[in-house]
């Protein structure tokens, strides 16, 4: 009975990782700004190049993140509520992304991507602490 | 092993933190998980900045799913505990 619920205090341990250095988010938030505000450019070449800067860049942040954390957790197999704060995220990005493109086509991909951006760094900090908290309270569980 | 079960990749300095041991027994550990083709190691970057990396071969995960779910098997088929003074026969 130990050894397992060993296995599971290690296993909640994965999930806990410390928290983002603090430009984590902002640097994010620099990036969405960006690749937004390239679509006012109306060029070919930044058409093409954007996307795959940015895609660039994104796996990039995620890979400092990982490796300064010394963990990548694994999905299949992570707890449903920690699960569960990660889809919410997910769907805000989208919801954020598809807002921005509204904006951006009806007013101007600047704004938009500012507002992306101040979205991106609020939201992902917010995300953070929530699961930050559902992690604690996963340990504190298995503590008991 | 349930560190790795529970990760893509866990990195030597996370483990050893988590494991609370020692360099050198950690090493000695994933060397015997690595030889038996249960850990599968990279390293990345050089020098100072160079770090060690760690996850389960898909051997390594089978045989720890099957150890778990053989403590849990043990568990489920343990005799409840009564407190009273036949509870050990």
């Amino acid at each position: 009975m130990h050894e397992i619920e060993d296995v599971r205090r290690q296993q909640l341990a994965v999930y806990r990782s410390p928290p983002l250095a603090p430009w984590a988010w902002p640097v994010l938030g620099v990036a969405v700004f960006l690749y937004l505000s390239s679509f006012e450019l109306h060029s070919a070449w930044v058409a093409i190049a954007a996307p795959l800067v940015y895609a660039l860049f994104v796996g990039m942040w995620a890979g400092l993140i990982v490796r300064r954390s010394g963990v990548q957790p694994r999905m299949r197999g992570m707890p449903k509520p920690l699960l569960r704060e990660m889809w919410r995220f997910w769907i805000g990005c989208a919801l954020v992304m598809g807002a921005a493109i509204a904006v951006g086509f009806a007013v101007s991909f600047v704004l938009a991507g500012a507002l992306a951006g101040v979205a991106t760094v609020a939201g992902g900090r917010h995300y953070e602490r929530r699961y930050a908290r559902r992690a604690e309270d996963l340990a504190a569980a298995a503590e008991r | 092993m349930a560190i790795l079960a529970a990760s893509e990749w866990a990195e030597f300095a996370f483990l050893r933190e988590r494991l609370e041991v020692s360099d050198s027994v950690l090493s000695k550990h994933m060397k015997l998980l690595q030889d038996a083709g249960y850990v599968k190691v990279t390293k990345r970057g050089r020098g100072r900045g160079a770090s060690t990396w760690y996850r389960l071969t898909r051997e390594g995960r089978q045989a720890f799913d099957a150890h778990v779910a053989y403590l849990q098997s043990l568990v489920a088929g343990a005799p409840l505990a009564t407190g009273g003074p036949d509870a050990a026969a």
